[in-house]
């Protein structure tokens, strides 16, 4: 049985604004994971559609800019102070030996 | 002319009231159950989170309750600030497509919604400025931050200004990330902060930035402000939301 591992990253969208994840990771996918931070996004109960979404997806850029891209095409959510790929970033800064910027 | 309706409803010493009128003037608004509205209102200690924050990594607890600091959550995104009685907020909701704001744009509704504040305290001899992405600064430092959004129908924004508020306790009470500090270049919250009361080299009560705002206001946007009350409707709303979700602990600390 793999373990689950609690990870977590601050990550300042350049000339904008801050994500902080927490996650749970097994078997490098993601379990759960939560996303806070000072950002604007607009419906703002979207962002929790977009953790929902994560969920069990691999902690890798390629599928995490695949999903993230799905939720803002899908969705009608307007971030302002971090763009889509900030959300990748963030949650990759997570992983051991990632650091945010 | 247009008119808008000016309210001075307040609780200073229930935030978890102050948040609830809040939210129910635009859903009024957006419901057109009420006209366009700008509200002015103060929070004694209070560190107010935007709605995506998480109040363990925001707050420190420790500080909050050595000063008697209150925790609200709003309903609008951005980051945390300290409420005291030198603080003024003020809150502008308009009916969704107002020829101000036309189009769905949240950086628009900032740029927009602040210029009235900004007009306001050059009038008092502030040199204030828009600073992208949501707030308001003095030769670079923060006199005012802005929420806000689009929802309920209604193009929604509100602000706090350091008027003369205590700054120490502001940076004991709210945990600022070492990230964020490092960005911006300064040591500490205090440093990237200003008051209108510092800015102008004496006393100056949020009574006279109010009357300043409210003539900005009305010079920014060509409107006039005509002073008025909540509606039943509005009072039973804003009852609703203390009850349901300003008081709960669920609101304010689960995130």
């Amino acid at each position: 049985m793999i373990s689950a591992t609690s990870l977590s990253a601050d990550y300042k969208a350049p000339g904008g604004k801050l994500l902080r994840v927490r996650l749970r990771e097994t078997g490098e996918r993601i379990e759960s994971v939560k996303i806070s931070g000072d950002f604007f996004l607009i419906p703002e109960d979207s962002l929790l559609k977009l953790e929902k979404m994560l969920e069990d997806v691999p902690l890798r850029e390629k599928e995490l800019k695949l999903l993230v891209d799905r939720f803002f095409r899908g969705t009608s959510a307007q971030g302002l102070g971090v763009a889509p790929d900030d959300f990748v970033k963030a949650i990759l800064a997570a992983k051991p030996g990632e650091s945010g910027s | 002319m247009e008119t808008w309706r000016l309210v001075d409803l307040e609780y200073p010493d229930d935030p978890f009231m102050n948040m609830s009128v809040e939210e129910a003037i635009p859903r009024a608004v957006g419901e057109d159950k009420a006209p366009n509205t700008v509200r002015f209102w103060h929070n004694s200690n209070t560190i107010v989170l935007g709605c995506f924050q998480s109040a363990p990594l925001e707050v420190n607890f420790d500080a909050c309750q050595e000063t008697g600091t209150v925790v609200v959550r709003r309903f609008t995104g951005g980051g945390a600030v300290y409420h005291d009685a030198g603080n003024l907020n003020y809150a502008i909701s308009l009916k969704k497509g107002h020829p101000l704001v036309p189009d769905a744009d949240l950086q628009l509704v900032f740029r927009k919604l602040s210029q009235g504040a900004v007009e306001g305290l050059r009038l008092l001899g502030v040199n204030a400025e828009f600073q992208p992405i949501n707030d308001i600064q003095v030769e670079g430092k923060k006199v005012s931050g802005a929420a806000g959004s689009i929802r309920w129908g209604a193009v929604f924004h509100h602000g706090c200004i350091l008027v003369a508020s205590d700054l120490a306790i502001l940076g004991r009470v709210l945990n600022v990330p070492q990230v964020k500090l490092a960005d911006r270049h300064v040591a500490s919250v205090q440093k990237r902060v200003t008051t209108v009361r510092d800015e102008l080299g004496r006393n100056v009560t949020t009574r006279d930035v109010r009357d300043g705002i409210v003539r900005g206001i009305e010079s920014s946007y060509s409107v006039r402000l005509e002073e008025g009350t909540l509606t039943k409707s509005e009072l039973s709303t804003a009852k609703e939301l203390y009850d349901t979700k300003y008081s709960k602990s669920a609101w304010n600390f689960e995130k």
